[in-house]
């Protein structure tokens, strides 16, 4: 078990079996490499916190699908060398959301999510090219009509 | 820092495979073809920037506890509006 401050639970305790690690860490934090995720996810509740292990970030993530039913991305398996992943590899994919002060307006980042081998717990940023995703892709389907 | 200048047609070899060449100059816009193992990814440079932003503005946030529960109550709420 290790300790982490974290800024949003204070002190907790994590199975280090839990760590994620981004060998690049993300675009503008790259020499943060290791993460939990925090928190369950079910019907009602799509989001999790991605929290840096050395405390000094804490994420909000969610599930692309959770946004956009038809998130069906193809990730050139070359990019994926850094987390050794081929194709039968588990991954997990989830979005950083950023929270304006008017929380309606949150957005999602589907044009760069991070991509999680589930085989081996590592973990990277890509950039999909030719995709109808936004890095500031609104979370809440604004209602037609 | 290597400042270096080329006509159409010259290129640039970086490490031991990556090929960068001029293609063509016309104007303001010079065109490139780079040549590079399908491993490295070759962005624009304004969408990292653009990403990074968007990552760091991720960041400044009140960490509070309960945020994912409002977040989820946003959602719950326009389904609602919409149902």
């Amino acid at each position: 078990m290790i300790k982490i401050a974290s800024q949003v639970f204070g002190e907790i305790e994590v199975d280090k079996n839990q760590i994620i690690t981004f060998p690049e860490g993300i675009y503008g934090f790259e020499e943060v490499q290791e993460y939990v995720l925090i928190g369950e996810t079910n019907e009602d509740m799509p989001f999790q916190w991605l929290q840096a292990v050395n405390g000094s970030v804490c994420f909000v993530v969610i599930n692309p699908i959770c946004i956009e039913a038809n998130y069906d991305i193809n990730v050139p398996d070359q990019q994926l060398k850094i987390i050794q992943a081929d194709a039968t590899t588990q991954f997990m994919l989830v979005c950083i959301v950023v929270v304006p002060e008017n929380m309606e307006n949150m957005t999602a980042n589907l044009k760069s999510p991070l991509v999680i081998n589930l085989d081996n717990r590592l973990g990277m940023q890509t950039v999909l090219e030719n995709v109808p995703y936004q890095i500031k892709h609104p979370v809440v389907q604004q209602a037609k009509g | 820092m290597l400042v270096i200048t080329r006509k159409q047609g010259e290129a640039l070899v970086i490490g031991e495979n990556i090929h960068i060449k001029v293609e063509s100059i016309n104007n303001k816009q010079v065109k490139l073809s780079i040549d590079a193992p399908k491993d490295i990814l070759i962005l624009r440079e304004e969408i990292v920037q653009e990403i990074t932003k968007e990552n760091q503005a991720a960041t400044l946030q009140t960490p509070n506890a309960q945020l994912l529960n409002q977040l989820a109550n946003q959602l719950k709420k326009k389904n609602k509006n919409i149902d």
